[in-house]
């Protein structure tokens, strides 16, 4: 099951990918230009992207408990996003990872997180 | 001197057990943890807190049965009627049981499967789904009893499968429903522990 889930649904990093196309684009140069000469007289410009949008930002998760749990999904009903969280460790963005592990434990599986 | 001098009717014990398990290779919590006060204490198992946690594997329909069945090849010769020698040609150790408790734990166990765990949306209900391997599983396995001392016994093997037939009913009210478990050992002898607390700890 976990492996034809594979075949049908993203990996985190495919889902943050697809994520990130959606996301606004960064302005391009002359954006910026106009940008920096708007910071001059406002020191504290509003970023386009949000930290926690930013493809890079995740957590490593892993399914600890119980023993007999391979793997823990959890998401929307699009396969965008839905997060796996396998017990060998997944990469998921850091602005879920607190749902993903309250919700586990809803149905007695123990997430950790680990380091990279 | 009278037959019954030569025994002690308080060696002859009658009592329950119960098995934890735990992926396979996680080595048997310190001895220092073990309560001979109370044999069944689960903290023995959790205080040194494995990761993943030691999991009981619970009620069953008749108890568990340890088991140490020996084939044994006779060495003979031509010129003697009675065997010379004995060899043991396959050993198989056992713990076997009925799990009586319905729940995904057992049926992992007894179908040689994983869980992946399936948190509920707004179109489909949470669920578990387990998927029956052609690899077997391997555990690390623990029996616990009392002894004639009452301060318990440990059987413990680092290496243990799950592989025995399935047969489940599913009756409306002439019995509970039970899954057949078998460990058997797939260790060294050696690595098979069995423990007997004569004592509890000197002050």
């Amino acid at each position: 099951m976990t492996e034809s889930n594979e075949k049908t649904s993203p990996t985190p990093g495919q889902a943050a990918a697809k994520q990130a196309s959606t996301d606004p684009v960064p302005d391009s140069d002359k954006d910026k230009a106009a940008s920096v000469a708007a910071a001059a007289v406002s020191p504290a410009p509003t970023p386009s992207i949000p930290a926690s949008a930013s493809a890079g930002d995740t957590k490593r998760l892993r399914v600890a408990e119980p023993l007999w749990v391979q793997a823990f999904h959890f998401g929307g009903d699009d396969d965008t996003s839905k997060i796996d969280v396998t017990r060998d460790g997944s990469d998921v963005p850091a602005d879920k990872a607190d749902s993903v592990i309250e919700e586990a434990s809803k149905h007695g599986v123990t997430i950790k997180e680990v380091s990279k | 001197m009278s037959i019954g001098d030569l025994y002690d009717a308080d060696n002859v014990v009658v009592g329950q057990a119960a098995v934890f398990f735990n992926q396979q290779g996680v080595a048997l919590p310190a001895l220092s943890g073990w309560n001979t006060a109370d044999p069944f204490d689960e903290t023995f198992w959790t205080a040194t807190d494995p990761d993943p946690a030691w999991s009981p594997v619970g009620a069953t329909d008749q108890g568990w049965q340890f088991g140490a069945d020996k084939s044994t090849q006779s060495i003979a010769i031509e010129e003697q009627s009675t065997p010379v020698g004995t060899t043991i040609t396959a050993q198989s150790v056992t713990i076997v049981g009925s799990a009586a408790e319905d729940i995904s734990k057992i049926l992992a166990l007894s179908l040689n499967a994983r869980v992946t765990a399936n948190a509920a949306t707004a179109t489909t209900p949470g669920y578990d789904e387990l998927n029956p391997s052609d690899v077997p599983l391997y555990y690390a396995l623990g029996l616990v009893t009392t002894n004639a001392e009452g301060f318990g016994r440990l059987i413990y093997a680092p290496k243990w499968t799950q592989l025995t037939n399935v047969s489940v009913n599913f009756r409306r009210a002439a019995e509970k429903r039970t899954y057949p478990i078998g460990f058997q050992t797939v260790c060294k002898p050696s690595d098979i522990r069995v423990i007997n607390f004569t004592a509890a700890k000197s002050a």
